[in-house]
This record gives C-alpha cells, structure tokens and sequence, in this order.
C-alpha cells in the first residue's frame, strides 16, 4: 500500500546502530588487514584472531555486546579481501560506512540462518569492486 | 590422491564444532566459530600439504553455518548445511578470481547453504502435507 511505503519513509533512520556497526566493521576490517599485511597471517587466521580479539574487548554499557561483536567479526571477513581492491584507511573507511548501510538492510532479513555476516562482507566488498571500477 | 576430498570433511567439522560450542557449552556465536577455527588451524598446520589452506580455509566458511539458531537448526541440518557448503566451496574454487577476489566469499556460501538446507526442508514439509491430501 502507498501510505504503508510512506510510513516506511517517514521511520527514523537507527543512527547510533548505524554508528555502532561502522565503528566495529573498521576496527574488524583494519585489524584483520594489519594482520595479514604487518604480520603475515593467513586470511583464515587473522580473521578468526579478529573475531576472537572482538568477542574479549570490553564494551561499554550503551553499547550492544553481540551485535559489536558480530560486526567485528563481519569486518574481518571483509577484511579478508584482496588489497588490491582495499588497501588504504579512507578506503577502508568508505567500505565501513557501505557495511554498515548494507548490514542495516540485510540484518532483518533471513534470522537465525548462519552466514549472513559473511554474505554483508561479500556484498560491501562488491559494492566497494564495483564502486572502484566505476570511477 | 586430490586433497580436495578433505574438504567435505573438515567443513562437516567445522560446521558440528562450532554449533556445539555454541549450544551446548554457551560459548557465543562469533567466539565459537574463532576458536574452532584456531583450533583446527594449531592441528593442521604442522602438516606439510599444499591443501592444508584448502581445508582450513573450507572449515572457517563451514564454521559459519553452526553459527545459525538452534530453534530454526537442528544437528542434522547443520551436518547438511556442511555438506552443501563444501560442494559451494569446491565450486567457488574453480569459479574465476574476480568471484574470490572480494572478502565475504566463504561467508556467502555457507548462507546460500543455509538457504538450501532451510528450502529443502519447507518443501520436503510441503510435499509431505500433498501426499497426505492426495492419500485421504
């Protein structure tokens, strides 16, 4: 229905989610990346570092432990890309903030199947391909 | 002998391992998926075998699949979820670098496994709701 799409409109975007989400995707995308490039880790075990450092970080009370960690853990996956595509912090920046939109839009949908955290990685590092490819 | 039939194996194990951890002994969902996966890596990487990255690489994508929720996955369909995504992944490794170039890659296959388990099952329910009209 037309004013149900308006509605939808009207609804006030989650801003310190979205803050949450991109602070975490950074944090987990650099940190794999340094991982991988400063300390020669494998792509498997800088992630997997990653999310495990994420799930011992303290958090503070305003701040959803599970959806911080899931984010972290999303970012190292994104992390885990070529740096042919991601190399730089602004870069890496500019993908945080795409993640954090298509973690916003994906996140509803599908609950309780395994792997999304996986496909918002995949799908911001396209994006990210396609975006660089275009310019 | 290929190292490729490792693969099934270790993405079934890392499918069971991290849905253990995370049901049974209450690790949470992103803890249990790392620490299986650092386990799995401490084991095998005093192999010397050009398909050790192979199969670590398909037992962390795996891993993702026994991160889903006990009330929509029970043990049997995670086994099932492992097994999808080692046929997935066996796939994604012959497919062109542009597809494994972007990160995500093994994150995606274990949800399109998730996707294909949760599907098979609806319309294994539907099919069997039709035979019983079909039957009466």
């Amino acid at each position: 229905m037309f004013w149900q799409k308006r509605q939808y409109l009207t609804t006030r975007f989650p801003l310190k989610g979205y803050a949450i989400v991109v602070t975490a995707f950074y944090g987990g995308f650099l940190c794999c990346h340094l991982l991988r490039s400063a300390a020669g880790f494998g792509p498997v075990a800088a992630s997997s570092l990653t999310g495990l450092a994420g799930t011992l970080l303290p958090t503070f009370r305003i701040v959803d432990k599970p959806l911080f960690q899931a984010a972290v853990y999303s970012g190292s996956f994104a992390g885990m890309c070529s740096s042919e595509i991601v190399d730089r912090p602004w870069q890496i920046a500019l993908v945080s903030l795409l993640g954090g939109l298509v973690w916003m839009v994906l996140t509803p949908v599908f609950p309780g199947v395994g792997g999304k955290l996986g496909a918002i990685a995949f799908a911001t590092t396209a994006l990210a391909l396609l975006v660089r490819v275009c310019l | 002998m290929s190292p490729e039939w490792i693969v099934t194996p270790a993405a079934v194990a890392g499918a069971l391992g991290t849905y253990v951890l995370h049901h049974d002994y209450g690790f949470g969902a992103v803890r249990s998926s790392a620490v299986s996966t650092l386990v799995f890596i401490g084991a095998t990487s005093s192999l010397h075998h050009p398909g050790v990255p192979m199969w670590q690489a398909a037992f962390f994508g795996a891993s993702f699949t026994g991160m889903c929720a006990s009330e929509r996955f029970t043990r049997r369909k995670v086994v099932l979820c492992g097994l999808v995504f080692s046929l997935i992944y066996l796939a994604v490794l012959r497919s062109p670098a542009i597809v494994r170039a972007p990160g995500g890659v093994l994150g995606t296959s274990a949800f399109l496994a998730g996707l294909v388990v949760v599907t098979g099952e609806a319309l294994r329910v539907r099919f069997a709701r039709v035979r019983l009209m079909l039957r009466k």
